[in-house]
């Protein structure tokens, strides 16, 4: 079933995108909502580039919730891919930013698919039948994803990555059964790209959203052909180290390049063990100490093996198509269904044992995974055990299928009973579909040109490799423009508001005429809440305690929160245990003109020392019985600059005060005043505080140490310049 | 040596044919029954499903039921696919299930459907008033008075209690939907009842008049009076009810 030479799969390529766009317009072209976890990529996108753009890497979002952290959003979205730059290029383009962002998705969806279709080439060895893979992936619902997940950001990286080591690998020459593999000795120029392409999009696979699904996936992979391949395995093995033997710099290089690429997330990881950062949704009731670790609870609401039997509700009735059902078209059951006759062989029962080894790994129901939760420390961070569905399960099982396919054409052609069996199993088929689902037209037509095409493909009357391409790709789409229709019906939302970030957010606004709450208000009410208020999704501790201990009905936070900054006149200590809830309340919602600074008990000399001191010019100076809140047009305060981790302003006060400004506080928090560094005090509770002397000054507020934003900065530079590499390197293998 | 033959073909014919891949798939559905407990876990698994097939909101079908305000046939499509899943997924199934399939059903406009559907409900709850009453006003639609009558008649003969714990029992399917706002509930489920089966009389006598023309029912001051009311309206008004 090899293709001629000159075949060119170009135009298929690009009709196959082109169909594709068409079936989902509404949804890229905006005016359908994105939805659920998609939705919230946007926001963590918008944030982010924003911030690129304006030549600021973004640590902290002043915005969100008091004032947190982003340290875990851009680990989300693998902030140092290179190719997220593209959006900033479409936007200087003229593009808008949600237009810029829905046609990067879909560009990089396209390059998944076209990663997945390299990999199969390098499988079948055959043109044709890679093809017949990319329609299935193409067409799938793995593309819907777009729209109410992220599976793209880690799909697209994942199928490149396996590309790449396949083609590191694939001059361990195959012998037949029963004879030891060679490595071929000369090495070719093509190892060194490939070893970089690999290494590459390891670096990306571990910086995007939980590396540990790359891992478990690899892992698999790697028992599975040590099943089935084991002299494979040991001559790759062989090759590999041999590899680095010979090319010492240049491995260690790259290696050295991969592990420094780790550097963020070991951070982060160690950042969320300190609990300064709390994700109360995923982590409610868990008493450990790493925010990451996900509460049982949500592991086991929805698995792999819910996913799979809703999937299965929705594919008996196509109408009702929603999200994150997974479809492929018609004719993969096709396939299956004539394959039921052919050899297992071992290449077949790699896949099969591969897909069983995932399927038992992350399946909840089974005991594997729960031996393996206790066992083994990153299975408590999934939250999403059906990602292995969508990231993995669903593109080997296209694999192994068309594999079949590929089988029954060598095997088959031309033998006249499988002509027979093949309008058997359509039959069989047919007669399923109509008893058993609530059929769409789409279906119908497709496995009557699946029929006609492999009869006559089979028995050698189409010929044409051309006419045999447009018959699939017609066979793949038909189905799937009514499904993918049906799912803008069911589930198209028409974009009324705009999305987080899309309206200006980042301005420092301060109030024009604030007002303390009158003690008045609070008789006969009660402060705290009697039912503990579960936090958002992340939070900083003591803001999200704030947050679950005072009565939204009773006092807002958000309208203390437009107070940006309050100079008191003098302060008192308060512990670390907050439970001094009467004085927190009066302190920032009735305006008593003491602030509240928590320490440990370790720095709690050193803060008193400062207390006194201010205390003591507050008492000579004279104060008033509230505090002040500083105001637009405050002739003592003036904001120099302002971005998302860093303010400057001008003070000039009288006597020495005590400046809250609130926003969240964090331990990584730094101050100057002059360009002298001083403390930064964890003030009323949950914000930031510091001691200014009277007099003219310069203040600066920042988040992070500069050796922080020098590695990020690092971090992109080598992420860029390896993609660049990795292009200039097959640009080169190309024109060799 | 004939035996020894054929069975040296079958011993070839099975090694030439047990690493076919349809005995794959065999032996792997039977490790999945047995080692995994299949069945039971896929119940478990479907029943889990449920939740989140279940549509958003219920209150356009109470409100169409409570006041027949109309109802977006995507909404009323999502429901019938809500329910046919529990009545694939929960088994037994229980007739609350098939009622409410036949309900909406009916309102879709798929008469052959609902009937169905509520025949079903009836014989997995025989003592529910509901569905024999409804089943009559489905056979007086389709001009067939004689299967109305058996039907009605047999409603008569339905116990309230019975019918009102069924009612309650239906956590899943019926409960969701009650649209009581003030009265204590059971009063109102009863009190509903009650004109239910004050009607479900009425129209046991029509129909009974339809197969033989009875004179006597008009001597009955009040009932005569409602038969007449009946005869001259479209007893295609009476509305289907499931509780």
């Amino acid at each position: 079933m090899n293709t001629s030479p000159k075949f060119n799969l170009t135009p298929f390529f690009l009709l196959s995108f082109g169909i594709w766009i068409y079936c989902f317009r509404d949804f890229l072209s905006g005016k359908f909502s994105l939805t659920s976890d998609a939705l919230a990529y946007f926001e963590h996108f918008k944030f982010f580039i924003d911030q690129i753009s304006n030549g600021v890497y973004p640590l902290w979002d002043p915005t969100r919730d008091g004032g947190v952290p982003v340290e875990f959003f851009l680990r989300r979205i693998g902030s140092h891919n290179p190719f997220y730059f593209l959006i900033i290029v479409l936007q200087k383009l003229g593009l808008s930013f949600l237009h810029a962002y829905l046609s990067f998705l879909a560009f990089y969806f396209f390059l998944g698919t076209v990663g997945f279709y390299c990999v199969a080439k390098q499988i079948f060895k055959d043109s044709l039948t890679a093809f017949v893979a990319f329609l299935f992936i193409l067409f799938s619902s793995l593309g819907t994803r777009i729209f109410d997940s992220y599976i793209i950001l880690t799909f697209t990286p994942l199928m490149w990555c396996f590309y790449f080591w396949a083609g590191f690998f694939h001059s361990v020459i195959p012998t037949k059964v029963g004879i030891s593999p060679q490595v071929d000795p000369r090495f070719h120029g093509d190892d060194k790209f490939y070893f970089t392409g690999g290494i590459f999009t390891l670096m990306i696979l571990c910086n995007t959203y939980l590396p540990f699904y790359f891992a478990v996936i690899l892992a698999t992979f790697i028992l599975s052909l040590a099943v089935c391949y084991w002299s494979f395995l040991k001559a790759s093995i062989q090759k590999f180290v041999s590899f680095i033997n010979h090319h010492r710099l240049f491995s260690i290089f790259w290696i050295m390049l991969f592990l420094i690429s780790l550097l963020p997330g070991i951070l982060f990881f160690s950042e969320l063990s300190k609990g300064d950062i709390e994700l109360p949704l995923r982590h409610s009731s868990l008493t450990s100490a790493n925010a990451l670790e996900v509460d049982p609870i949500w592991v086991t609401k929805w698995g792999l093996e819910e996913d799979l039997v809703y999937s299965q509700a929705y594919l008996n009735d196509l109408k009702h198509f929603k999200f994150a059902v997974l479809y492929v078209p018609v004719f993969v059951w096709v396939i299956l269904g004539m394959g039921m006759l052919i050899k297992c062989g071992r290449g077949q029962s790699f896949f099969l044992i591969w897909m069983l080894l995932l399927f038992f790994l992350s399946a909840q129901q089974f005991p594997v995974y729960d031996f393996l939760n206790q066992h083994i420390f990153f299975f408590k961070y999934f939250r999403n055990l059906h990602f292995f569905l969508w990231l993995a399960l669903l593109p080997i099982f296209i694999i192994f299928t068309v594999d079949q396919l590929k089988m029954m054409k060598e095997q088959w052609s031309g033998n006249r009973n499988f002509m027979l069996w093949t309008v058997m199993v359509h039959l069989v088929l047919l007669a399923y579909i109509l008893n058993q689902t609530q059929p769409i037209a789409g279906t119908l037509i497709s496995l009557g040109l699946s029929l006609l095409l492999l009869v006559g493909w089979f028995s050698g009357r189409i010929k044409s490799l051309n006419l045999v391409l447009s018959a699939f790709l017609l066979l793949m789409v038909i189905e799937p423009i009514q499904v993918f229709h049906n799912l803008g019906k069911n589930e198209g939302v028409i974009r009324r508001n705009p999305y987080r970030y899309e309206k200006p957010y980042l301005e420092m606004r301060l109030p024009e005429k604030p007002e303390w709450m009158d003690e008045r208000e609070l008789q006969d009410k009660k402060l705290l809440t009697q039912n503990k208020i579960q936090g958002g999704y992340l939070g900083l501790k003591w803001f999200n305690l704030l947050h679950q201990q005072i009565d939204p009905s009773v006092f807002s936070l958000g309208n203390y929160l437009k107070k940006k900054f309050i100079v008191y006149d003098q302060a008192e200590w308060m512990s670390l245990n907050m439970d001094r809830w009467e004085d927190i309340i009066q302190t920032l919602f009735l305006g008593r003109n003491k602030a509240l600074i928590s320490t440990d008990e370790k720095d709690r000399k050193k803060a008193e020392t400062l207390i006194q001191l201010g205390n003591r010019m507050a008492q000579e100076k004279g104060f008033q019985p509230k505090a002040r809140i500083v105001t637009q047009g405050d002739a003592n305060f003036k904001i120099d600059h302002f971005d998302v981790n860093r303010i400057q302003f001008k003070t000039h006060f009288d006597s020495m005060k005590f400046l809250v400004y609130n926003d969240g506080y964090h331990p990584k928090w730094r101050a100057r005043i002059d360009g002298k560094s001083v403390d930064v005090w964890q003030a009323n509770a949950a914000f930031k505080g510091l001691w200014i002397p009277a007099g003219e000054h310069n203040i600066e507020f920042q988040y992070a140490s500069p050796w922080e934003y020098g590695l990020n900065a690092a971090m992109l530079m080598i992420f860029g310049l390896s993609l660049m590499r990795v292009l200039w390197g097959s640009w080169k293998l190309k024109n060799a | 040596m004939g035996e020894l033959e054929a069975e040296k073909r079958m011993i070839k014919f099975i090694k030439n044919n047990s690493n076919r891949m349809f005995v794959v798939y065999l032996l792997a559905g039977i490790l999945f029954i047995f080692l995994f407990n299949g069945p039971i876990l896929l119940n478990k698994v479907q029943r889990q499903t449920l939740n989140r097939i279940k549509p958003e909101s219920f209150i356009p079908l109470r409100k169409y039921m409570e006041s027949s305000t109309p109802m977006a046939v995507e909404n009323l499509d999502d429901y019938i696919f809500y329910y046919t899943k529990i009545a694939q997924y929960i088994q037994p199934p229980s007739g609350d299930i098939f009622g409410m399939l036949g309900y909406c059903y009916y309102v879709s406009g798929r008469r052959e459907l609902a009937k169905e559907n509520f025949e079903k409900a009836y014989h997995l709850d025989p003592h529910y008033f509901w569905y024999p009453y409804n089943l009559g006003l489905l056979a007086l639609r389709d001009h067939d008075p004689e299967k109305a009558v058996s039907y009605f008649e047999y409603a008569r003969t339905m116990n309230k209690d019975q019918t009102t714990l069924t009612t309650l029992g239906s956590l899943q399917v019926y409960m969701p939907l009650i649209f009581n706002k003030d009265e204590d509930l059971v009063f109102w489920m009863a009190r509903r009842l009650d004109n239910a089966i004050q009607q479900n009389n009425l129209l046991f006598l029509y129909a009974y008049d339809k197969v033989q023309p009875q004179k006597n029912v008009w001597k009955d001051p009040v009932k005569g009076r409602q038969f007449k009311m009946l005869m001259e309206t479209d007893p295609a008004v009476t509305k289907l009810q499931v509780f």
